[in-house]
């Protein structure tokens, strides 16, 4: 057992100091530590991201849509970026029924503000297409199914923030407004208590706004055009 | 003794340079907590590349075994997540990290829903994860590296019945391997 024990302990001690002696610090442009401006030359700048949205619809029975996506950006001039999604929420009916949205659009964001460092507050706007599925669940008082598709397209707006923890990678806030266009697609809640169902309807719920917050993780992994520094 | 020198040397191998990884991966077994006494089993592992140093951007997958419970609630559980970890250089060679991650779900409940007087079963269904991370690495040699981490999972399934919550802390012990930048 102690022979095993130093074993293990000598070559803990030597991965460890090899390792001290292996590991050279590296280049300056891969360094997190070293500050870059990062705003000046935002211009060309391609970053990937992933991303949470959670909508907020005007309906009330609707819970909370949780959704996941990403976005690719790419920055046009030094106060203007571009922003390329895609998201794919679900929304929860009252338990009797579900809303899946399928989002693909892009937004311009607009950067009224350059600090240097820390959090760089933007305003964004855009436009996106989206494919909303809404069905009934299954229910154990009665055969009954519903369930309605719809292509539309919408445009969002509002605001966000994005937190600069290196030169390279940013988490980002938003809080955007979102009007889809288009035919409603509407559903009404139908009974009470155990006995309700979702119905399809054109009558109820037929104003499609809601409320989108974000919060993504982006990291910028090249340049398109221009120099990085 | 021989415990006495292995604490002694970890203890000497937090003070040494920090690491500066290029690459890290594990595979090992994840233990969750979901509420109603659920206690789902995965094998889990990642990928994650540093482009620059102290940012990792991981990769993971979960392939759930058992969900753990007494009454079973699901059959499959299976997770992927995409997202970045930030590392804290302390001096040494035990790096803590936080990390947020989206992912999304597979899920398969184990039960049938009634639908009037039928039985059919429940549908499987791919759902909206947002996931946060607090770990830590400690590296003890050139290409190995030990772990441990707290995954925090939000979520819920919205198959054909009735949401399921996947509300879940999961814990990761383990044995990484990583390939230092040279």
């Amino acid at each position: 057992m102690r022979i095993i024990a130093f074993m293990i302990s000598v070559s803990l001690s030597l991965g460890s100091f090899a390792f001290s002696n292996s590991s050279p610090e590296p280049p300056d442009s891969t360094d997190a530590t070293i500050s870059i401006y990062y705003y000046p030359k935002r211009a060309g700048s391609f970053e990937l991201g992933v991303r949470n949205t959670y909508s907020f619809f005007s309906h009330a029975e609707e819970s909370v849509g949780e959704g996941v996506g990403g976005q690719f950006r790419i920055g046009l001039f030094d106060r203007v970026n571009s922003e390329w999604f895609f998201d794919y929420i679900k929304t929860n009916i009252s338990d009797v029924g579900k809303r899946v949205d399928y989002h693909i659009g892009w937004s311009i964001m607009y950067y009224p503000f350059l600090p240097k460092k820390g959090w760089q507050p933007y305003i964004v706007a855009g436009h996106c297409f989206d494919l909303t599925k809404i069905s009934a669940l299954e229910n154990p008082y009665f055969e009954y199914s519903a369930d309605a598709t719809r292509w539309s397209g919408a445009i969002q707006g509002g605001i966000g923030v994005h937190r600069y923890l290196t030169d390279y990678f940013d988490i980002s806030l938003s809080a955007q407004y979102m009007q889809h266009l288009g035919t409603p697609l509407g559903y009404e809640i139908l009974g009470s208590g155990l006995g309700r169902m979702l119905y399809i309807s054109d009558h109820e719920h037929t104003n499609e706004n809601h409320l989108l917050l974000n919060i993504s993780a982006n990291y910028k992994i090249g340049q398109l055009w221009g120099s990085k520094y | 003794m021989g415990i006495k020198v292995l604490i002694i040397t970890i203890l000497l191998s937090l003070g040494a340079i920090a690491q500066n990884p290029l690459f890290r991966s594990s595979a090992t077994f994840s233990n969750g907590f979901m509420k109603d006494e659920i206690r789902p089993i995965y094998i889990g592992g990642f990928l994650e590349y540093f482009p620059i140093k102290n940012i990792g951007i991981r990769g993971d997958g979960y392939f759930s075994i058992t969900d753990g419970s007494d009454a079973k609630k699901f059959t499959s559980n299976h997770q992927v997540f995409a997202g970045i970890n930030k590392y804290f250089d302390l001096g040494g060679n035990f790096q803590p990290y936080i990390g947020f991650q989206p992912g999304l779900a597979y899920f398969v409940p184990e039960d049938s829903v009634l639908r009037g007087n039928e039985l059919v079963s429940a549908e499987s269904s791919f759902n909206p994860l947002m996931s946060l991370n607090a770990g830590a690495v400690l590296w003890v040699s050139d290409y190995f590296n030990f772990f441990g981490e707290v995954k925090y999972v939000k979520g819920s399934a919205l198959g054909n019945s009735q949401v399921r919550y996947l509300d879940e802390i999961r814990i990761s012990l383990g044995l990484g391997f990583h390939l230092s930048r040279k």
